[in-house]
């Protein structure tokens, strides 16, 4: 009888809470994302439910709705939906623009870069330059811990492209620090 | 690329992996605090109604009627009178409850066409050795010779029976297999250890039953007329 009691104390919540209590907590925050990217009231709102509407597809992956992780992992698919309607599936920043870095041999001496704390604040910043393309995937699987696969799947794009807009992402931070280490010299 | 590129490359990637997290963190901070923006009532509403609806079962109307129409054509194919019977000589075989069932599938014979049974006669053209006839029994529409060895533990019998609307075979599936035996579809079913071949012959439903061997049982059948 306790036992009963307890858990019907302790009843975890529906998907259905779940949805309504993210989109409660996160409302104004997914729209201002969406906002600074499309300037736009109305397209805002609608980024807003396409964001929600997404959710719903991966609310399994959402544990702790308060948490500074989902609130960057609906920051993302919402930034992702915010920039799919600003650019109609558009990509811009196009990938060929980074494919002469994935060839380009980095020539500079190896202990020239030094990880201090001012590289790391630099590392950072250079991270949240980066172009969204790059920049969602690698919050998603370094920053979520997710898989290529289901980034790709959350993000409605191939495992490849995961997979090199990831090693993009890596290649133009290094090569920025390697930019900056030769100035330096 | 040098090795030692390589190497740093690597440590690199991993300090960009293990800082993405905070970068993340000092990004959608800037979202967090700010002026609440008043949303439109038609946004409430579709919010409302995405929310409302989420995780309920849809039904795509066209869907629904194509199951619909796919179930009612299994039903019936599965209650159909040929899917649930399986041809057997002049019989169909009907799976049942109990246990298997043959059905006459034509006409029931009338009482005149019972007359091949009345004259109850077996001609069995090889008897396993040690065996004598100890019981025999003639009706109307059933006669049958039973035969048992010395020892008294081991038996069969043979039997002709009219077939009525239906005559039901002791068994629920076990070792059932039909069988060709001097171009006759003999269907064989074992219980608890007794063999059983049956099979038909106008109208007249014979039985070769026993727990003896079942070679011996086949070579009674072979050699019956």
């Amino acid at each position: 009888m306790f036992l009963f009691l307890q858990r019907l104390i302790n009843k975890k919540p529906t998907k259905k809470q779940k949805i309504e209590a993210v989109y409660k907590k996160w409302r104004f925050f997914m729209y201002r994302v969406a906002y600074d990217v499309l300037k736009n009231h109305a397209m805002a709102e609608d980024a807003v439910q396409e964001t929600i509407l997404r959710l719903i597809d991966n609310i399994d992956k959402i544990d702790d709705i308060a948490s500074r992780r989902t609130r960057n992992y609906i920051g993302v698919i919402c930034r992702h939906i915010a920039y799919d309607m600003k650019y109609r599936k558009v990509s811009i920043g196009s990938d060929a623009e980074y494919d002469s870095l994935a060839s380009e041999a980095l020539s500079r001496d190896a202990l020239s870069v030094v990880i201090d704390n001012e590289n790391v604040e630099r590392i950072k910043e250079y991270i949240k330059s980066l172009n969204y393309i790059y920049q969602e995937v690698l919050f998603l699987y370094a920053g979520e811990g997710m898989s290529v696969g289901e980034i790709a799947q959350l993000l409605g794009i191939s495992t490849k492209t995961v997979q090199k807009r990831l090693e993009r992402a890596r290649i133009k931070i290094r090569q920025k620090l390697a930019e900056e280490a030769t100035d330096n010299e | 690329m040098s090795d030692n590129n390589k190497n740093t490359d690597t440590v690199l990637d991993a300090v960009i992996d293990s800082l993405a997290g905070e970068a993340a963190d000092e990004l959608f901070d800037a979202y967090e605090q700010g002026a609440e923006p008043e949303f439109t009532d038609e946004h409430n509403k579709k919010m409302e109604k995405i929310i409302s609806h989420a995780f309920k079962v849809h039904f795509n109307k066209r869907m629904l009627l194509v199951a619909v129409i796919a179930m009612v054509l299994a039903l019936g194919a599965a209650f159909s009178v040929t899917a649930r019977r399986d041809k057997f000589g002049d019989f169909y075989i009907i799976n049942g409850q109990r246990g298997t069932t043959f059905r006459l599938s034509e006409t029931i014979p009338t009482e005149g066409e019972s007359a091949e049974v009345n004259r109850c006669h077996f001609f069995l053209g090889y008897i396993p050795e040690g065996y004598e006839s100890n019981d025999n029994l003639e009706t109307k529409y059933r006669c049958y010779d039973h035969y048992v060895n010395e020892a008294g533990d081991k038996e069969f019998t043979v039997t002709k029976a009219l077939i009525t609307d239906t005559s039901e075979i002791p068994t629920k599936g076990e070792g059932i297999e039909m069988m060709d035996i001097n171009g006759n579809e003999v269907f064989k079913s074992q219980n608890n250890g007794v063999t059983s071949l049956k099979y038909t012959y106008q109208n007249i439903l014979i039985s070769i039953e026993g727990n003896i061997d079942e070679t011996e049982l086949i070579n009674i059948a072979e050699n019956m007329k």
